[in-house]
């Protein structure tokens, strides 16, 4: 298909023709408006009165026969006074204009591009700022023979910048010939068929700095090119205050200042990659900070090997029946009570809730629950009432619960109560929905970084329940302390949280307390060491306390 | 004599309100760490927001909430 089977008919070969649209304009009053915008050379068209829009094949486009490039003339470079004083005001000195090879006609002042030492374009701009170039001339940076073997490169926006350089004592500047681009816009290639006159000297080059303008136009730019020429070598300038381009800088603050700029220029920014100098002032925060340390659990017998931090993910396993899950929530009754810690709590294991409630109740008021000499009612409800702020239970309408309901549900408790921690207990009880092919080490590995991301992100601390998957025995028909690597499913178990936990009951003729054993701390300069820690248990209010033996020891040394 | 004469509300006459409730509690000893612990903090909290409402930064219902809170803990 032609533009003329589409009714379009143009007079140009290339480049961008207004002419009448033959869906509306036989219709229209102004008859003879050219509503119809053509861009020739990629072949579509928009009507910007009836919304027609189209293209026609590329091999069947005007300029499938390449157009003969024209070569101008080289301009006069008789420059009358009011140039010299238009473009003195601006610092650019006379000699800059001879160099360069700067031409005036009618009104026009002329930017000629050479290429391999002759004019291939000629950029002409009036004092107002309107802008034209060659007809079917050559695209090409403007002073692409000055960058022949260079190490470094600037590309600048405009050819007022580069001459502002070359003034500065810069050769090795180079101008982009049309401009900066729309913000937002995916610009066509064509838009930047100007980079391959330019292609072997920019591969080659070691460093590129993009000194475009300060404006959202400029920034669009020197993205796209960055991303064009590679942004490993690319750097970009930081303009001061009040100034939007290099010219700016030059009338502004003179040429030290553009020295200094250039001399500053910083590496552009990787995607993902955070560099010493991003991070220096957090971790001198975190140095100077009195007290970083993570926080007590509240058993002194366990500071020295686990502390809570927040933006953490802690396992803890055991063999059933041992305690995990009340330890746990132990602990989060510590956390309560002594730091007002707030909690989003998924117990499977531990519905309906208000069996759980009343084992967090008496863990609260130190009462038991259950007994001759229970809790009063009043004890009980002024406890729930106080434990109401503090801790949220998730997931107990739902019947199949998946990790992400959880994570949507402590998403939204967080951003009403600010939580603080997060218990996933146990991890069996949740559905799992593996993709496709996923085996379970994989899974395992994927919802263990979404739950420490998550961690991070909301500066909370998750704790996650897991079983082991079978109880081995000793010698002596004991079962023997799991450790991380004997949870069901993967290694990860062991490689991917902060902090890994067994709790085990050892129970014999000679002694009887519940182990912690700390089998791995990442951040042990404020975590704690590995290690474990022995707690004595009450049976009648579920309070964990500090074996006697242990408690002595870390009292009294 | 009018009928508002000698009235006044909470806002007016905090001290009282406060007093009247603190003194209406009756606490209980306890030696749990964890608990008195929370009771300082409740506590604590509590006088942070009674210097929130004097600058017009906390309502009275959120200082009536912090006492009752502290209170209540105080009785478990």
């Amino acid at each position: 298909m032609t533009f003329e089977e589409h009714g379009i008919y143009i007079k140009s070969t290339g480049g961008q023709e207004k002419t009448k649209c033959p869906k509306c304009s036989h219709q229209r009053k102004k008859g003879s408006d050219p509503c119809l915008s053509v861009n020739i050379d990629e072949g579509v068209w928009n009507c910007h009165h009836c919304g027609w829009k189209g293209g026609v094949k590329t091999e069947s486009m005007p300029n499938a026969i390449p157009t003969p490039l024209v070569k101008p003339d080289e301009p006069k470079t008789e420059l009358p006074e009011s140039v010299i004083s238009w473009f003195d005001e601006r610092c650019i000195s006379v000699n800059t204009l001879i160099n360069e090879g700067i031409g005036y006609k009618n009104r026009w002042i002329q930017f000629p591009f050479y290429k391999n030492g002759e004019v291939v374009n000629i950029k002409s701009r009036t004092a107002d700022k309107k802008f034209r170039q060659e007809k079917n001339a050559e695209k090409c940076f403007y002073r692409i023979d000055h960058v022949k073997g260079m190490e470094t490169i600037i590309i600048t926006e405009g050819e007022m910048d580069a001459l502002s350089l070359v003034e500065c004592g810069y050769n090795n500047v180079i101008s982009c010939p049309d401009g900066a681009i729309a913000p937002g816009s995916t610009p066509s290639d064509k838009k930047f068929s100007y980079l391959l006159s330019a292609e072997e000297e920019l591969m080659n080059a070691k460093m590129v700095i993009l000194a475009m303008d300060s404006d959202a136009s400029g920034q669009a730019m020197r993205d796209e090119l960055s991303r064009r020429i590679g942004r490993e070598k690319c750097c970009r300038v930081t303009y001061p205050e009040g100034c939007k381009d290099m010219n700016d800088v030059l009338v502004k603050h003179g040429q030290d200042r553009v020295v200094e700029i250039i001399t500053e220029a910083h590496p552009y920014p990787i995607e993902g990659v955070i560099s010493i100098k991003d991070v220096t002032e957090d971790a001198i925060d975190l140095l100077l900070k009195p007290d970083h340390m993570g926080l007590s659990t509240g058993w002194v017998c366990l500071d020295s090997h686990y502390r809570v931090s927040p933006s953490e993910v802690t396992v803890i396993t055991g063999v059933p029946n041992m305690g995990k899950s009340e330890w746990m929530d132990a602990l989060m009754i510590n956390m309560v009570q002594d730091y007002s810690w707030k909690f989003g709590v998924f117990s499977a294991e531990n519905f309906p809730v208000k069996h759980h409630l009343l084992k967090l109740v008496g863990k609260f008021s130190g009462d038991a629950f259950w007994g001759d000499n229970k809790l009063t009612e009043e004890t009980a409800r002024n406890s729930m009432a106080v434990l109401d702020d503090y801790i949220k239970f998730i997931g107990t309408q739902d019947e199949n619960i998946t990790i992400e309901s959880i994570l949507d549900q402590a998403r939204v408790l967080n951003f009403r109560y600010g939580l603080n921690g997060l218990i996933i207990d146990p991890w069996n009880t949740i559905e799992h929905k593996l993709r496709r092919g996923e085996s379970e080490t994989n899974y395992v590995s994927r919802v263990l970084s979404m739950l420490s991301a998550f961690a991070k992100i909301n500066e909370l601390h998750i704790w996650i329940v897991a079983h082991p998957r079978k109880m081995e025995m000793d010698n002596n028909r004991k079962p023997v302390v799991p450790t991380p690597y004997d949870i069901a499913g993967s290694a990860n178990w062991y490689n991917r949280p902060e902090n890994c936990i067994t709790i085990h009951r050892h129970k014999g003729q000679d002694e009887d307390y519940v182990g912690v054993h700390v089998h791995k701390i990442r951040f042990q300069y404020k975590n704690g060491r590995p290690g474990k820690g022995k707690l004595g248990y009450d049976v009648k209010n579920g309070r964990y306390y500090e074996h006697q033996a242990e408690f002595k020891e870390a009292l009294f040394g | 004599m009018s009928k508002t004469e000698g009235t006044m509300n909470t806002k007016q006459n905090l001290k009282k309100h406060f007093l009247d409730k603190l003194y209406s509690t009756v606490g209980k000893a306890t030696h749990n760490y964890h608990k008195r612990k929370m009771r300082e903090s409740l506590h604590e909290q509590f006088d942070e927001v009674w210097v929130r409402l004097n600058n017009n930064d906390a309502t009275l219902s959120e200082w009536d909430k912090a006492l009752n809170k502290w209170l209540t803990m105080e009785q478990i």
